[in-house]
């Protein structure tokens, strides 16, 4: 699985980032956002309409996204 | 690296700190803990709906998400709904408008600080209410931001003075209702954001998740 650090970046960072990543994943592959950024799992909600996506705040302030392409 | 700690505790404690601080502000003036209760839940609807203005403005162009614009469009519907019947209100019974002397003149330095401001938001990752209410959730990096952008304030009301006289000050000032009536000026700006709306719309449809 692929990892993307987001860590210290704010939003629209890690949305670029992830949509960079998803561009190179074959279909139904899962890439891994790990973000501090609150905003970032919302906006991923909005902009990746398509794909499923799960989430769990690992420690507090501290996100893990995964992303899978549909 | 598990470490999630629950916050409820803290959460509880905090609530009875903010009761018991408005009591304190009603003894003071009714007014005061209207105003308190009031930002506490603005901002409680700011954290909970991750209604962000900047992104609002910048996602459109830069990643094709258009969720926050329309968001930002409803809003500004509502409030424009809302204030024309309070200010309707205030006019039927002939009492003075209020928010009148906050009607300044278009002119270029809209454009040069709408402008600046749009460069600062983007870099600094928010606006006025995004950084205010990350920084309550704790988001470190918007504590340099609100550092500056508090000096940045402070420095812009020093300055607006110089800025009236130089653009401002030619202009007339253009307050809608005077131009169209009540219901016309509210008609204008409804047909506008819906206008914006239909075509935000259309352009989600097309950018929208495309990878």
């Amino acid at each position: 699985m692929k990892k993307i650090d987001c860590l210290g970046d704010m939003c629209p960072i890690p949305i670029l980032k992830t949509k960079k990543a998803l561009k190179k994943v074959k279909s139904k592959e899962t890439v891994q956002v790990v973000t501090d950024h609150s905003c970032v799992l919302e906006s991923m909600l909005s902009n990746f309409k398509e794909h499923k996506i799960t989430s769990e705040e690992v420690i507090n302030g501290i996100w893990e996204i995964y992303i899978t392409k549909p | 690296m598990k470490g999630k700690k629950n916050q409820v505790v803290y959460a509880i404690v905090v609530i009875i700190l903010a009761i018991l601080f408005a009591v304190y502000l009603f003894t003071i003036s009714p007014l005061l803990s209207f105003f308190w209760f009031s930002g506490l839940f603005v901002g409680f609807i700011l954290q909970k709906s991750r209604f962000c203005f900047v992104a609002a403005l910048r996602d459109p162009y830069l990643i094709g998400g258009v969720d926050l614009t329309k968001a930002v469009l409803i809003a500004l519907a509502i409030t424009t709904i809302g204030f024309t019947i309070i200010k309707y209100w205030l006019v039927i019974n002939n009492e003075p408008l209020i928010g009148l002397n906050y009607i300044t003149p278009i002119s270029l330095a809209t454009v040069i600080g709408g402008f600046l401001f749009g460069i600062g938001m983007v870099l600094a990752g928010g606006c006025s209410s995004g950084t205010l209410m990350r920084v309550g959730e704790g988001f470190q990096l918007q504590l340099i931001v609100l550092i500056f952008f508090i000096i940045g304030s402070t420095l812009g009301a020093h300055d607006f003075g110089w800025w009236k006289k130089i653009l401002m000050s030619y202009n007339k000032t253009i307050f809608l209702p005077d131009f169209f009536g009540w219901l016309g000026a509210l008609a204008l700006q409804l047909s506008i954001i819906a206008l914006l709306y239909v075509f935000i719309n259309k352009w989600g449809d097309k950018n929208t998740g495309k990878y």
